[in-house]
Protein backbone atom coordinates (compact mmCIF):
# COMPACT_ATOMS: atom_id res chain seq x y z
CA UNK A 1 0.00 0.00 0.00
CA UNK A 2 2.94 2.55 0.69
CA UNK A 3 3.53 1.99 -3.40
CA UNK A 4 0.17 4.08 -3.78
CA UNK A 5 0.58 6.85 -1.03
CA UNK A 6 4.10 7.41 -1.67
CA UNK A 7 2.90 7.74 -5.84
CA UNK A 8 0.00 9.81 -4.63
CA UNK A 9 2.45 12.11 -2.75
CA UNK A 10 4.67 12.86 -6.25
CA UNK A 11 2.03 13.71 -7.97
CA UNK A 12 0.85 16.32 -5.50
CA UNK A 13 3.93 17.40 -4.22
CA UNK A 14 5.10 17.72 -8.10
CA UNK A 15 1.93 20.28 -8.62
CA UNK A 16 2.57 23.92 -8.29
CA UNK A 17 -1.35 24.58 -8.61
CA UNK A 18 -1.41 22.13 -5.47
CA UNK A 19 1.90 23.02 -3.10
CA UNK A 20 1.34 26.77 -3.81
CA UNK A 21 -1.93 26.61 -1.89
CA UNK A 22 -0.25 25.17 1.57
CA UNK A 23 1.42 25.82 4.27
CA UNK A 24 4.94 24.44 2.53
CA UNK A 25 5.52 22.29 -0.41
CA UNK A 26 5.91 19.39 2.05
CA UNK A 27 3.17 19.87 3.89
CA UNK A 28 1.24 16.62 2.72
CA UNK A 29 0.41 13.89 4.90
CA UNK A 30 -0.55 10.24 5.28
CA UNK A 31 -3.43 9.78 7.62
CA UNK A 32 -2.63 12.49 9.77
CA UNK A 33 -0.68 15.77 10.57
CA UNK A 34 2.19 15.52 13.04
CA UNK A 35 1.33 17.35 15.99
CA UNK A 36 1.98 21.00 15.17
CA UNK A 37 1.43 21.21 11.66
CA UNK A 38 1.01 24.21 10.20
CA UNK A 39 -2.31 24.46 8.14
CA UNK A 40 -3.18 24.25 5.57
CA UNK A 41 -1.98 21.02 4.15
CA UNK A 42 -3.29 18.36 2.94
CA UNK A 43 -4.15 14.76 4.22
CA UNK A 44 -3.84 11.12 1.87
CA UNK A 45 -6.19 8.20 3.93
CA UNK A 46 -7.03 4.93 2.46
CA UNK A 47 -10.56 4.54 3.57
CA UNK A 48 -10.88 0.92 2.23
CA UNK A 49 -11.87 -0.89 -0.92
CA UNK A 50 -12.67 -4.70 -1.54
CA UNK A 51 -8.54 -4.94 -2.84
CA UNK A 52 -7.97 -4.85 1.33
CA UNK A 53 -9.53 -8.20 1.41
CA UNK A 54 -6.26 -10.85 2.50
CA UNK A 55 -7.28 -12.92 -0.30
CA UNK A 56 -6.13 -11.17 -3.28
CA UNK A 57 -4.17 -13.79 -5.42
CA UNK A 58 -4.58 -11.69 -8.55
CA UNK A 59 -3.16 -8.57 -7.79
CA UNK A 60 -5.86 -6.58 -8.22
CA UNK A 61 -6.00 -3.05 -6.47
CA UNK A 62 -9.24 -1.45 -6.12
CA UNK A 63 -8.87 1.13 -3.25
CA UNK A 64 -10.54 4.24 -2.30
CA UNK A 65 -8.59 7.41 -0.59
CA UNK A 66 -10.25 10.46 0.71
CA UNK A 67 -7.99 13.19 -0.25
CA UNK A 68 -8.62 16.74 1.27
CA UNK A 69 -7.31 20.16 2.25
CA UNK A 70 -7.68 21.02 5.74
CA UNK A 71 -7.61 25.16 6.34
CA UNK A 72 -8.63 27.12 9.02
CA UNK A 73 -9.25 30.17 7.08
CA UNK A 74 -12.48 29.35 4.84
CA UNK A 75 -14.73 26.54 3.92
CA UNK A 76 -13.32 28.17 0.16
CA UNK A 77 -9.74 28.39 1.29
CA UNK A 78 -10.23 24.33 1.55
CA UNK A 79 -12.33 23.87 -1.52
CA UNK A 80 -9.94 25.67 -3.38
CA UNK A 81 -7.38 23.05 -2.28
CA UNK A 82 -9.88 20.48 -3.10
CA UNK A 83 -10.19 21.76 -6.77
CA UNK A 84 -6.40 21.67 -6.93
CA UNK A 85 -6.10 18.51 -6.27
CA UNK A 86 -8.81 17.50 -8.22
CA UNK A 87 -6.90 19.10 -11.08
CA UNK A 88 -4.12 16.97 -10.39
CA UNK A 89 -5.51 13.56 -10.04
CA UNK A 90 -9.00 13.10 -11.58
CA UNK A 91 -8.32 10.42 -14.54
CA UNK A 92 -4.93 11.44 -14.31
CA UNK A 93 -2.19 9.13 -15.26
CA UNK A 94 -0.36 7.53 -11.95
CA UNK A 95 3.20 6.11 -11.91
CA UNK A 96 3.17 3.45 -9.30
CA UNK A 97 6.32 0.99 -8.79
CA UNK A 98 5.27 -2.54 -9.51
CA UNK A 99 1.63 -2.22 -11.14
CA UNK A 100 -0.03 -0.79 -13.65
CA UNK A 101 -2.72 1.63 -12.88
CA UNK A 102 -5.52 1.84 -15.15
CA UNK A 103 -8.12 3.90 -13.03
CA UNK A 104 -7.57 6.95 -11.10
CA UNK A 105 -10.84 9.09 -10.58
CA UNK A 106 -12.32 11.26 -8.12
CA UNK A 107 -15.74 9.68 -6.39
CA UNK A 108 -17.73 11.55 -4.20
CA UNK A 109 -17.24 14.90 -2.90
CA UNK A 110 -16.22 15.68 0.89
CA UNK A 111 -16.38 19.15 2.75
CA UNK A 112 -17.10 19.77 6.45
CA UNK A 113 -16.55 22.26 9.04
CA UNK A 114 -14.73 21.16 12.29
CA UNK A 115 -16.02 23.26 15.58
CA UNK A 116 -12.63 22.85 17.92
CA UNK A 117 -13.38 22.81 21.38
CA UNK A 118 -10.75 25.92 21.35
CA UNK A 119 -13.40 27.91 19.40
CA UNK A 120 -11.22 27.73 16.23
CA UNK A 121 -13.18 25.96 13.09
CA UNK A 122 -11.20 23.56 10.62
CA UNK A 123 -12.30 23.59 7.29
CA UNK A 124 -11.92 20.02 4.66
CA UNK A 125 -12.46 19.98 1.48
CA UNK A 126 -12.04 17.02 -1.27
CA UNK A 127 -12.88 13.96 -2.20
CA UNK A 128 -12.68 9.73 -2.11
CA UNK A 129 -10.52 8.88 -4.88
CA UNK A 130 -10.70 5.43 -6.57
CA UNK A 131 -7.46 3.76 -8.03
CA UNK A 132 -7.55 0.41 -9.98
CA UNK A 133 -4.35 -1.04 -10.92
CA UNK A 134 -2.98 -4.62 -11.83
CA UNK A 135 0.46 -6.27 -11.84
CA UNK B 1 -33.55 -13.94 -22.11
CA UNK B 2 -33.09 -11.70 -25.60
CA UNK B 3 -31.93 -13.78 -28.40
CA UNK B 4 -30.31 -12.54 -31.63
CA UNK B 5 -30.81 -14.60 -35.12
CA UNK B 6 -28.81 -13.82 -38.05
CA UNK B 7 -30.34 -14.95 -41.10
CA UNK B 8 -28.54 -15.89 -44.28
CA UNK B 9 -30.36 -13.52 -46.24
CA UNK B 10 -27.91 -10.36 -45.86
CA UNK B 11 -27.47 -8.61 -42.02
CA UNK B 12 -30.31 -9.10 -40.42
CA UNK B 13 -30.71 -9.52 -36.93
CA UNK B 14 -33.37 -10.36 -34.76
CA UNK B 15 -33.78 -9.18 -31.53
CA UNK B 16 -36.75 -11.32 -29.56
CA UNK B 17 -36.94 -9.07 -25.80
CA UNK B 18 -39.95 -11.10 -24.66
CA UNK B 19 -37.89 -12.47 -21.75
CA UNK B 20 -36.02 -9.02 -20.77
CA UNK B 21 -39.25 -7.20 -21.08
CA UNK B 22 -40.70 -9.96 -18.39
CA UNK B 23 -37.54 -8.81 -16.31
CA UNK B 24 -38.00 -5.32 -16.58
CA UNK B 25 -40.97 -5.25 -16.06
CA UNK B 26 -40.94 -6.83 -12.54
CA UNK B 27 -37.26 -5.06 -11.60
CA UNK B 28 -39.07 -1.92 -10.10
CA UNK B 29 -40.89 -3.95 -6.93
CA UNK B 30 -38.29 -6.32 -6.58
CA UNK B 31 -35.24 -2.90 -6.82
CA UNK B 32 -36.87 -1.85 -3.90
CA UNK B 33 -36.47 -4.81 -2.43
CA UNK B 34 -33.31 -5.99 -3.10
CA UNK B 35 -31.79 -2.04 -1.96
CA UNK B 36 -33.83 -2.61 1.06
CA UNK B 37 -31.61 -5.59 1.82
CA UNK B 38 -28.72 -4.06 0.12
CA UNK B 39 -28.66 -1.07 3.05
CA UNK B 40 -29.79 -3.37 5.68
CA UNK B 41 -26.63 -5.28 5.01
CA UNK B 42 -24.21 -1.91 4.29
CA UNK B 43 -25.87 -0.36 7.78
CA UNK B 44 -25.27 -4.19 9.67
CA UNK B 45 -21.54 -4.17 8.59
CA UNK B 46 -20.95 -0.19 9.48
CA UNK B 47 -21.98 -1.42 13.07
CA UNK B 48 -19.77 -4.25 13.06
CA UNK B 49 -17.34 -1.90 11.78
CA UNK B 50 -17.47 1.03 14.19
CA UNK B 51 -17.36 -1.75 16.96
CA UNK B 52 -14.14 -3.65 15.31
CA UNK B 53 -12.48 0.15 15.46
CA UNK B 54 -13.74 0.44 19.11
CA UNK B 55 -14.89 3.84 18.18
CA UNK B 56 -17.73 3.52 20.25
CA UNK B 57 -18.35 6.22 22.48
CA UNK B 58 -21.63 5.38 24.59
CA UNK B 59 -23.14 3.34 21.98
CA UNK B 60 -25.19 6.83 20.73
CA UNK B 61 -23.17 6.99 17.44
CA UNK B 62 -23.69 3.04 16.69
CA UNK B 63 -26.95 3.30 17.41
CA UNK B 64 -27.61 6.35 15.11
CA UNK B 65 -26.64 4.26 12.01
CA UNK B 66 -29.68 3.53 9.82
CA UNK B 67 -30.67 3.99 6.50
CA UNK B 68 -33.44 5.72 4.42
CA UNK B 69 -35.05 6.33 1.23
CA UNK B 70 -35.23 9.56 -0.28
CA UNK B 71 -36.76 8.32 -3.52
CA UNK B 72 -37.70 5.62 -4.99
CA UNK B 73 -34.68 3.52 -6.28
CA UNK B 74 -32.28 5.24 -3.46
CA UNK B 75 -31.23 4.75 -0.31
CA UNK B 76 -28.92 6.52 1.75
CA UNK B 77 -27.07 5.14 4.56
CA UNK B 78 -25.53 7.38 7.80
CA UNK B 79 -25.25 8.05 11.31
CA UNK B 80 -27.75 10.45 13.39
CA UNK B 81 -24.91 12.01 15.15
CA UNK B 82 -22.44 15.12 14.00
CA UNK B 83 -19.37 13.63 14.79
CA UNK B 84 -19.31 10.47 12.34
CA UNK B 85 -17.80 12.58 9.59
CA UNK B 86 -15.43 13.21 12.23
CA UNK B 87 -14.57 9.55 12.23
CA UNK B 88 -14.84 8.89 8.71
CA UNK B 89 -12.31 11.37 7.30
CA UNK B 90 -10.84 13.02 10.80
CA UNK B 91 -10.27 16.08 12.20
CA UNK B 92 -7.11 18.18 12.26
CA UNK B 93 -5.98 16.33 15.18
CA UNK B 94 -7.16 13.01 14.75
CA UNK B 95 -6.72 10.63 12.33
CA UNK B 96 -9.43 9.22 10.16
CA UNK B 97 -11.15 5.89 11.48
CA UNK B 98 -13.14 4.96 8.65
CA UNK B 99 -16.68 2.86 9.05
CA UNK B 100 -18.99 3.86 5.90
CA UNK B 101 -16.69 3.56 2.90
CA UNK B 102 -14.98 0.32 3.89
CA UNK B 103 -18.89 -1.08 4.70
CA UNK B 104 -20.16 0.14 1.76
CA UNK B 105 -16.96 -1.42 -0.28
CA UNK B 106 -17.09 -4.74 1.41
CA UNK B 107 -21.17 -5.09 0.79
CA UNK B 108 -20.63 -3.62 -3.39
CA UNK B 109 -19.15 -7.08 -4.12
CA UNK B 110 -22.42 -8.85 -3.68
CA UNK B 111 -24.79 -6.12 -4.75
CA UNK B 112 -23.11 -6.90 -8.22
CA UNK B 113 -23.30 -10.35 -7.62
CA UNK B 114 -26.88 -10.43 -6.44
CA UNK B 115 -28.16 -8.09 -8.92
CA UNK B 116 -26.73 -10.30 -11.23
CA UNK B 117 -28.67 -13.31 -9.82
CA UNK B 118 -31.68 -11.45 -9.97
CA UNK B 119 -31.29 -10.80 -13.57
CA UNK B 120 -30.88 -14.80 -14.23
CA UNK B 121 -34.16 -15.70 -12.18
Amino acid sequence: MNEFIDALYDKLAGTVAVTNLLSASTAIYEAEAPRGASLPYIIVNLQGGPGDEPANPDRHVNHVFAIKGVSATSIDAAGAIAAAIDGALHNAALTVSGWAVFWLARESPLRYTEHAATGLEVHHAGATYRIRAGT
Amino acid sequence: MPKTTWTSDGMRITVDTTGLDRMLARLPDRREEYLDTFAAKVERRAVQTIRAKNIVDVGNFMDSIQSWTPQPGTRRIGDGVEYGIYHEFGTYKMGARPWLVPSFETEYATFVEGLKALFHE
